[in-house]
């Protein structure tokens, strides 16, 4: 299977979007005054997180579809989905972690959103275990559109768990009443709204070769299936 | 809380945010390469033992 032009240049206009977002965090953004150096881990931190919510909105959606239609694309699109989803999440959590310790003082809380995230995670991750353990295709497709449709709650919950709860960790999005908000000045909003736009791109690139990959493997499965058909006939 | 710290920490946050991305290109990539092997080998099998003359000749092409 041959790589399409279009994503050939996605894939060139990805690694420059991600350079030139690398750029503004560290040669761009000032330096914030209190928490210093470790506060540039934010720019890429929110972006992953991001990135991995968008993973499973698409999930969500093309499981939706998947159910309307039976069409076995959408289920591609899935999975392809929440395995993006669930790469970008755990670099959330994990640069999150990072950030937090010499900021709090502690490598981890159990604030609202920190656990929330976790579940969300750990749900997601569940679907891969759900699909392995289900053998027939059909149903393996149905239950996981289901499952990805209902493990989706978790997704808003965690994105709105800042602004319902107290919570330690910053309202970055929106404002945030009486909850901490990040105070950007314009250089470090352009180093933010840079990160934003270059995940964007590279969910878009990964998730595309994601895709070719899904339905490569489906191309290959049919030839096995065939192959066990000329050996059987031949048996 | 000194500057130097912080630094050590924006690299070790940012160490882990560009291997775990690597890592998942990685898996991209080697799932490309097991794919072309298993398709490669397939079709040889097939041509073996599924002559071009025979009715099964274009199974999986195209």
């Amino acid at each position: 299977m041959r790589k399409p032009l279009g994503l050939k240049i996605l894939d060139g206009v990805t690694l420059l979007a991600f350079a030139a977002a690398a750029a503004l965090v560290f040669f761009y953004a000032p330096l914030e005054a209190q928490m210093g150096a470790v506060q540039k881990v934010f720019y890429f931190h929110v972006a992953a997180g991001w990135t991995g919510m968008l993973g499973f909105v698409v999930a969500a959606v093309t499981s939706a579809l998947y159910l309307i239609t039976r069409n076995p694309r959408w289920d591609g699109f899935s999975v392809s989905g929440v395995e993006i989803g669930l790469v970008f999440m755990l670099i959330n959590i994990v640069s999150g972690s990072i950030w937090a310790y010499p900021t709090w003082n502690t490598w981890w809380t159990w604030d609202v959103r920190l656990t929330t995230a976790t579940i969300m995670e750990l749900i997601y991750l569940a679907y891969g275990l759900l699909r392995q353990g289900v053998e027939d295709l059909e149903r393996r497709r149905r239950f996981a559109a289901v499952y990805a449709l209902l493990g989706f709650v978790s997704v808003p919950i965690t994105f709105v768990s800042i602004r319902l709860f107290n919570s330690i960790h910053p309202v970055v999005i929106g404002a945030g009443g009486e909850m901490p908000t990040m105070a950007f000045t314009p250089a470090m909003q352009v180093a933010f709204f840079g990160s934003l736009i270059a995940f964007s791109f590279i969910f878009v690139d990964l998730f595309w070769h994601r895709l070719l990959l899904a339905n490569w493997a489906e191309q290959v499965d049919a030839l096995k299936a065939r192959f066990e058909d000329v050996e059987g006939g031949m048996n | 809380m000194t500057t130097p710290d912080t630094v050590l920490y924006m690299w070790i946050g940012y160490g882990i945010i560009l291997g775990v991305m690597g890592l998942y290109v990685l898996r991209l990539w080697w799932g490309t390469r097991r794919l072309r092997q298993q398709e490669a080998e397939l079709r040889r099998l097939l041509a073996e033992e599924d002559p071009p003359d025979s009715s099964l000749g274009t199974i999986g092409r195209g």
